[in-house]
């Protein structure tokens, strides 16, 4: 098609229904849409400024590749950008999340928060209680509206069975809306999906290993068709999948081991939005483990932006999501465990429990490198840290890691999950330290060791 | 040890699972297992529930009932798999020429590789082959430009190109841009090379064993073709030094290059260095435009009733304003249209009852289930004209539908020389407000400029298509035609009619009075060239005679024929109108609808302390999440906590002064104070754990930030308004 006249077709009438503030969202990887739509919107719009948001760091969860952010104040934006790029460290690195929400804030919060000044309570006004004691509160608080709310959840079984007549023609479910929707997926799961094996992940959790949930589905796979039919398999598919790359363990959900397309796994993804499983690698791994031929997604999200998590191949082709709105206003229970709760002190340090949650999800050596830290700590309670040299050189001892970047890898990974922490040391030297009290460290250590 | 009390007290009813990553929840119930045939009556079983399900409003079923359901799920599952292969055949159809070019250059490219000498297995077994000429290093490689911005489209256009060569005896591998990853290197596309080719028996990244097995047996008889489906994505330095590697190794294995390019022509020079663009020699070949495609999937599987099932006006308007204006691409049209016959299926108890619009002889006395006379548009039908002759049966619909394609195709004829869009046409074409206008002067066939000028008057722009004038501007056009172009078009309505009767024979009039009027106008047309342009006016005015027959006939057919699906009795059971269901499935809004559900929360909780009382206002008994969520309304960007958490502290409270009051007041004290006495335990504990709750819950849906270090007393708001 001429440029000019896909300009017109595609980007016009676009451009015609924005007002004001623009965002294109999820425009995929593609060099020419970049130059087309800087055109389209120079032509028709002068002053507007595209802005182009390059990838983000890892850490920062969001979204695909390159996104455009189009807004008719040149000088705003310049504002915000210039804002944003001097908190980073005077890096030219902005995300897309950040220049939205600016963007958004700005807009809107203008028009809605013109009532009255600021004000500059401070949170140390209120009289709050012991950490120990709101957290007891916190799992004794009395549920409202409990039978609203279950006979709620049980209308939505009535259309049990067109959710299942969904999955069987294709499509993956996704479930959205207010409140925990963890019982009621499994209670579909378990009820109507009795002709399915059903694997569920948590993805509320903090890190998931996607590659073990492939191989449970693989293993689950081969027990059914060995039942199903016991002499057609071939020797070569007995080697375990433990020791199997992942695109072997893909091919092999996606084989075609039955005449008939016929699904015979079901994924029950809670949180696809969740912490572990927001950064874009796993959801291309996860819309590849979708599309096999012998694998239907179930799926819910809570966050609001999640669908800014797929691109369009993932969304047409590989998940095909059939989308649901079920709030079920249930309490989010266990998705919400490992938020701190903002009026406890020190509202981000976590508890023994969900340390040790976390480090098991962890390697052994990881889990290993973090005990050597630990008994440190505890042996020197009066010091500030450890120093990394120094936690180098006793994990190299104990073969716990053998470079400087290992070492390193696994301290990202206790840092994000802050499990660890840093400090300067008061002769200028970085130490690494746990915030947890010596109780709780002593208690967390015999967790692992368990 | 207060501790682990505490720890264990604040996890109260997560089971070990909860906290698991993954877990296995049950494993397929055997009744599934022993046999396949089993296996099939097992599906059938769970949709036969269902149907139950849906007709709750009908006697509980009988056996004829579990048959006819039986059959309707049948006829359901044949019209699935005939979109299905229809739009298959339709892509292949599309691109059986392309992949023709490409297969006949792929064969003379592998023999002019050959030419310059054989793989033999001498050199083979060199560490390194030994190469002397410097055009040998060439890599022949075929550019497909894919004319779409959309790659998406694309992805199934390649793996056909993929089968395609391998049945013409080719070894493929289809790489994508994923292979090409900076974080893979060359290694990770190496490997999925080799995976492809040698059937995923050795699972390592070194071309010498691709090129020791491209010596076994009859395996160098045929080329290797590697398509990589999106150039313009892949990583240039991976992409560069895969290149660079196979040119090295032609001589052993003969790879040929075939890469999607979805931008410019000059995509690779612009993406690769130009050391490695040397080494590629390049052919282009071009791919069908996504309107072609477009068209053809819509008069494949929607204009022509090819599967007994249709979409509605409505349906039509939004998938659309989809295309349009929101996805472009054509994949999303095409599960709308999968989405829309699977709903069509859950909601409406009667449809795929018939296969007379299945099957291609149907019999002369069908007719419809009894509980199809319910439907409202038959009922309309009847009370309008009482008499139940009129209805007709399925196959009377069929030749309805089938008048109507035919008229449809035919406009889009004419509208093809204006890039009139079948879309847009089938989609007016869909009105059922046609059927009134049909006496109004809509499809009146006055002369064009006429009408164009009374639009410039009334809306002082040039001439516009107003909406809705589609097909009266269409058949316009026909006026504005050149005689080769009328020759032209009547030939392809004559191909399109035929076997419509009633058209046809118009048609064939038509022609045969065009035919008359070639041979007079061949006459005076050479003899005006003799005579100069005297009897050019004359010329005019018989081919303008002939271009007003043939708009009479064509506003003609519009007005008789084309009946639209919605205004023809019965067309519930075949035709899909809930346009609401269908967007809600496609399109979930998540940011609009759970900041809906937050602050409209009684519609769907329906408890009787908090609709009724005070509207939208914030009261104690309502939901705590929903509670700090419109009181969180009233801030701006940023919420102070202590403010909030007072606000709410003091709604939370409210309840308890009244119920003291009420307490004091009641006649019997002692009693009320019983039955109250637990909840009246509000506690600042209490309520500073539901506040923290409350957050969290906000938190996790994306609604709210956390307070940052440098503003440790607020937090902030993400979404604003809906």
């Amino acid at each position: 098609m001429d440029r000019t006249e896909f300009e017109k077709s595609h980007f016009f009438p676009l451009i015609d229904n924005l007002f004001g503030l623009v965002l294109l969202c999820s425009i995929d990887r593609n060099p020419i849409l970049t130059s087309l739509l800087s055109s389209a919107l120079t032509i028709r719009f002068p002053p507007l400024l595209a802005a182009v948001c390059r990838r983000q760091s890892h850490r920062s969860v969001t979204f695909d590749s390159h996104s455009y952010i189009v807004a008719p104040q040149l000088r705003l934006i310049r504002k915000l950008l210039l804002n944003c790029t001097r908190k980073n460290g005077g890096k030219q690195r902005i995300t897309r999340a950040q220049l939205l929400c600016r963007l958004g804030n700005y807009f809107l919060a203008k028009e809605s928060g013109k009532s009255g000044k600021k004000s500059a309570r401070k949170l140390s006004e209120i009289d709050l209680v012991d950490e120990q004691e709101l957290r007891a509160e916190v799992s004794n608080i009395e549920p409202k509206h409990e039978k609203e709310i279950a006979s709620l959840i049980n209308s939505y079984k009535s259309q049990y069975n067109d959710w299942v007549f969904e999955l069987r023609y294709g499509f993956g479910l996704l479930m959205y809306g207010f409140g925990s929707k963890k019982s009621l997926i499994e209670d579909f799961a378990s009820t109507a999906l009795t002709d399915y094996s059903v694997i569920v992940v948590n993805g509320y959790l903090q890190s998931i290993n996607l590659k073990q949930v492939a191989i449970a589905m693989a293993e689950v796979l081969w027990d059914q068709l060995k039942m199903q039919q016991p002499k057609g398999l071939h020797h070569k598919d007995q080697q375990p999948f433990d020791s199997r790359s992942m695109d072997d363990v893909i091919g092999f959900l996606d084989g075609p081991h039955i005449s008939e397309d016929e699904c015979l796994l079901c994924l029950v993804i809670h949180n696809i939005d969740g912490p572990g499983l927001r950064d874009s690698d796993s959801q291309h791994l996860l819309a590849r483990i979708a599309s096999c031929s012998h694998v239907c997604i179930v799926a819910s999200i809570d966050h609001v932006n999640a669908p800014l998590l797929w691109d369009k191949k993932m969304v047409h082709v590989e998940f095909k999501w059939c989308w649901h709105h079920v709030p079920t206003f249930a309490a989010y229970k266990v998705e919400g465990v490992f938020h701190p709760l903002i009026l406890a002190h020190g509202g981000t340090s976590q508890t023994v429990k969900t340390a040790s949650i976390v480090l098991h999800s962890l390697t052994p050596n990881a889990q290993s490198v973090f005990k050597v830290l630990a008994q440190h700590q505890l042996a020197h309670p009066d010091q500030e840290g450890m120093p990394i040299d120094t936690l180098f050189t006793s994990c190299r001892e104990r073969f716990l890691v053998s470079s400087l970047v290992t070492l390193n890898s696994h301290l990202t990974e206790f840092k994000d999950h802050e499990l660890v922490k840093i400090r300067r040391h008061s002769d200028g030297q970085d130490c690494l330290y746990i915030p947890l009290s010596k109780d709780a460290l002593e208690k967390l250590v015999l967790e692992i060791n368990q | 040890m207060a501790q682990s009390v505490a720890d264990d007290l604040s996890l109260p009813h997560i089971s070990n699972n909860d906290l698991k990553p993954f877990f296995v929840l049950h494993k397929a119930s055997p009744r599934q297992h022993p046999a396949k045939k089993s296996a099939g009556k097992a599906r059938r079983s769970v949709k036969v529930n269902l149907s139950a399900s849906l007709d709750n409003n009908h006697e509980p079923e009988v056996l004829d009932d579990q048959s006819h359901e039986n059959l309707r799920t049948k006829n359901f599952h044949k019209a699935w798999m005939t979109i299905e292969s229809t739009i298959k055949e339709c892509m292949h159809n599309m691109n059986a020429d392309v992949f023709n070019e490409i297969d006949s250059w792929v064969h003379k490219s592998f023999d002019s590789i050959c030419s310059n000498g054989r793989p033999d297995t001498n050199k083979a077994t060199c560490s390194y082959p030994i190469v002397t000429d410097v055009t040998a290093k060439q890599l022949y490689t075929g550019l497909v430009v894919m004319n779409n911005m959309e790659f998406v489209d694309d992805l199934q256009t390649f793996a056909d190109l993929g089968v395609h060569l391998n049945s013409h005896g080719c070894h493929v591998a289809n790489l994508s841009s994923v292979d090409f990853s900076p974080k893979s290197g060359v290694g990770g596309c190496l490997r999925s090379l080799s995976r492809q080719i040698l059937k995923g028996s050795i699972d390592a990244a070194d071309i010498s064993i691709l090129a020791s097995w491209y010596m076994e047996k009859d395996n160098f008889k045929h080329p290797v073709v590697v398509i990589i489906e999106d150039m313009d994505r892949c990583s240039e330095p991976v992409l560069s030094d895969f290149i660079l590697m196979l040119s090295e190794w032609v001589i052993k294995i003969p790879v040929i290059l075939i890469m999607g390019v979805a931008t410019m022509l000059d995509a690779s020079k612009n993406i690769l260095s130009s050391k490695t663009v040397q080494h590629l020699s390049l052919f282009k070949f071009f791919l069908g435009s996504p309107a072609d495609r477009l068209d053809a999937i819509i008069e494949a599987v929607l204009v022509k009733p090819c599967s007994g099932f249709l979409l509605g006006h409505k349906v039509a308007g939004f998938i659309r304003n989809c295309f349009l204006k929101q996805d472009g691409t054509l994949t999303s049209l095409i599960r709308a249209v999968k989405m829309a016959i699977v709903q069509h299926y859950l909601m409406e108890p009667i449809s795929f009852t018939m296969k007379g619009l299945l099957d291609e002889h149907t019999s002369l006395a069908d007719s419809w289930p009894n509980q199809a006379l319910e439907l409202p548009s038959c009922v309309r039908r009847l009370s309008e004209t009482k008499s139940e002759a009129c209805l007709g049966g399925p196959s009377k619909m069929k030749e309805v539908l089938d008048l109507w394609s035919c008229v449809v195709l035919c406009l889009h004829e004419v509208g093809k020389n204006h890039k009139t869009t079948l879309l847009d046409l089938y989609y007016e074409a869909l009105d059922p407000k046609l059927c009134s206008m049909r006496d109004s002067d809509y499809l009146e066939s006055k002369p064009d400029h006429q009408r164009s000028s009374w639009n410039h008057n009334m809306n002082g722009e040039s001439v516009k298509i107003h909406k809705g004038d589609l097909i009266g501007h269409t058949i316009r056009q026909i006026r504005d035609l050149s005689p080769v172009a009328l020759f032209k078009l009547l030939e392809k309505w004559n191909k399109i009619t035929d076997g419509v009767n009633e058209i046809h024979e118009k048609v064939k009039e038509l022609q045969s009075q065009e035919k008359l009027e070639n041979s007079n106008l061949k006459e005076t047309a050479i003899r005006s060239r003799r005579q100069g342009i005297r009897n050019v006016g004359n010329f005019d005015k018989c081919t303008t005679a002939l271009n007003e027959k043939a708009a009479v006939v064509m506003s003609h057919m519009a007005r008789d024929y084309m009946q639209p699906i919605e205004s023809i009795p019965f067309h519930e059971i075949v035709c899909f109108t809930d346009v609401d269901k269908l967007q809600a499935g496609l399109l979930g809004d998540p940011r609009k609808r759970i900041q809906l559900d937050l602050l409209g929360a009684h519609t769907f909780i329906k408890c009787s302390c908090c609709s009724t009382k005070s509207g939208s206002s914030p009261i104690s008994t309502m939901h705590d999440t929903t509670l700090m969520y419109s009181l969180a309304q009233e801030y701006g960007d940023v919420i102070n906590l202590h403010d909030w958490y007072q606000s709410f502290r003091g709604i939370v409270g409210q309840q308890t002064v009244k119920d003291r009051n009420r307490s004091k007041v009641s006649p019997s004290p002692k009693k009320r104070k019983t039955a109250i006495e637990p909840q009246k335990k509000i506690t600042e504990a209490s309520i500073q754990a539901r506040f923290c709750r409350a957050v969290t819950e906000l938190q996790i849906t994306g609604l709210l930030r956390m307070p940052s270090k440098r503003r440790p007393d607020y937090v902030q708001r993400v979404a604003f308004g809906l």
